[in-house]
């Protein structure tokens, strides 16, 4: 269980490497990260985008398995987009925009 | 994501919104230093000679038009899902943008008929190709969406746009129009303006202000609202005959659609999340703030006609400045977003990589904002006073505007992963 909670950290951590290029702010810190969850070394992400139909999901996608796969531990990544519940701004955390 | 609202995985190479976004500010840059040489003959309120018109349309088909079209092959795949149908066509229709533009612009001060004649009809080719385009890649389209209905009325007047200029550039010679030259003037101008360059802006603004200024969940009933009348409206003015009947009501649904587009982006300005505006963004409210000015000046200009040529040529400012502007302010936006798209994305996961905002000094762009909106408004000033002196050191502080404004893009453009 404590191995799992550092490693989830460091893929939290990895996670923050990708950045909405635009606003300025990692994924993690925009709240667009809904949940990973560590099933022996494979990591599922589960993420949404702002803007529903939004084009930068491929950038987005490949930025998670880029920033996830380097991650000591983790060796399958699997990002899942998702869109219930639809971000908004209110899940940016608080004092960064 | 919002930054994801220029590019997508369809989207085109760098090199043909590249090329347009280049070719573009270089006819910014050029039409401003030629707006150095005219500002004299524009407080004296004379606008139809024939250099006047020269420079009027580097800005109009030069500068707005071509940045359009870069900015349509890049938005096209975020908008409707699809990308830009033909890219070879796209590349043709530029060659034959900047051909007709160079020839027309050229021949206007040299008094060749023939050479205004070709360029105008190389130009109205590059219009109708890229209609065609635009109207295929639309047709694709699963969904219609509010951009997708303002995209599919301006490709219609991409097509009717250039039958007013043609006629015009054959009356320059052969005196067809006689006293109904002003009137086809006007209508030309409101109908490129209100049918092609207002309604693109409606479109791509109701997809890319809410996400440049991050505000969700706005009411866009208001830019429905705008498509239908800047549609109805250019509609009306594209009739060339009836005079009054359809110049009124055309120019009324005009007004109004600009009322209701102008509406709707202060919505988006005022239910931001960020409450700090970048540079691109402040030079685009600028832009709206100069619609607004045309819109309010527009009665009186037009009804004053040829009796106030100073007044009505200050109304073409605030509305050509005005659109300009806008069109400056996205250049901020969507060329770093695309440099760091093409560049910097496919880093994103490996290694830190710059934002945005970090790929060009604000400080730069404000200044560049700063003179292109001191210049511009005191050139209004400066034709309003009738003032050449004034009007000509206004041109001045533009053009400088737009030097500094083509260095910081251009610098941008050679940005790469050290």
């Amino acid at each position: 269980m404590e191995l799992n909670l550092t490693l989830l950290e460091r893929v939290y951590d990895a996670l923050r490497l990708v950045i909405d290029p635009e606003i300025g702010l990692d994924i993690v810190t925009l709240g667009l990260v809904y949940d990973v969850t560590l099933d022996g070394d494979a990591a599922d992400i589960t993420f949404s985008l702002t803007t529903r139909g939004c084009p930068m999901e491929h950038a987005i996608r490949g930025g998670i398995l880029q920033a996830v796969s380097q991650v000591e531990g983790v060796n399958t990544v699997r990002p899942h987009l998702v869109w219930d519940p639809a971000w908004h701004p209110g899940m940016v955390e608080p004092g960064y925009l | 994501m919002s930054a994801a609202g220029v590019s997508t995985a369809s989207s085109p190479p760098l090199r043909l919104p590249g090329e347009h976004f280049a070719a573009g500010l270089g006819a910014f840059v050029c039409g401003a230093i030629g707006l150095v040489l005219v500002a004299p003959d524009l407080a004296r309120g004379a606008f139809f000679l024939p250099h006047v018109v020269a420079v009027v349309h580097l800005f109009t088909l030069g500068w707005i038009m071509v940045s359009i079209f870069g900015a349509l092959c890049q938005f096209l795949p975020v908008a409707v899902d699809r990308a830009i149908r033909w890219e070879w066509l796209a590349h043709a229709t530029f060659a034959l943008q900047v051909a007709g533009v160079l020839i027309f612009v050229g021949a206007l001060p040299t008094g060749s008929a023939r050479g205004v004649h070709v360029g105008a009809a190389t130009i109205s080719a590059a219009f109708l190709l890229f209609a065609i385009n635009l109207a295929a890649t639309l047709a694709g389209a699963r969904t219609h969406s509010l951009t997708w209905w303002a995209l599919a009325g301006a490709s219609l007047f991409l097509a009717i746009t250039p039958v007013f200029g043609v006629v015009l550039a054959i009356n320059l010679d052969q005196g067809l129009l006689g006293a109904e030259r002003f009137v086809t003037i006007a209508r030309h101008v409101h109908v490129a303006i209100g049918g092609v360059v207002l309604l693109v802006m409606v479109g791509v603004a109701h997809r890319l202000l809410p996400m440049f200024l991050l505000a969700h969940g706005v009411d866009s009933r208001a830019g429905g609202i705008a498509v239908g009348l800047l549609f109805g409206g250019a509609l009306l003015l594209a009739i060339p005959i009836g005079g009054m009947v359809t110049a009124g009501p055309g120019a009324i649904l005009l007004a109004a659609g600009l009322l209701a587009f102008l509406v709707q982006a202060l919505a988006f300005y005022r239910h931001r999340v960020r409450r700090h505006i970048d540079p691109g963004m402040r030079l685009a409210a600028a832009g709206l703030i100069g619609l607004a000015a045309a819109l309010i000046t527009a009665p009186l200009a037009l009804s004053a006609g040829l009796a106030n040529p100073r007044l009505l040529i200050a109304y073409h400012l605030f509305l050509l400045g005005g659109v300009s502007l806008f069109v400056a302010g996205h250049y901020y936006k969507i060329v770093p977003f695309l440099i760091w798209y093409h560049r910097f994305g496919p880093l994103v996961g490996l290694r830190p990589v710059p934002k945005v905002h970090e790929l060009y000094s604000a400080r730069v762009a404000s200044i560049a904002a700063g003179l292109l909106i001191a210049g511009w408004l005191g050139l209004v000033v400066g034709v309003i006073l009738g003032s050449p002196l004034v009007a000509r050191a206004s041109a001045l502080v533009f053009a400088a505007g737009t030097i500094v404004e083509a260095i910081a893009v251009a610098r941008i453009a050679q940005r790469r992963p050290d």
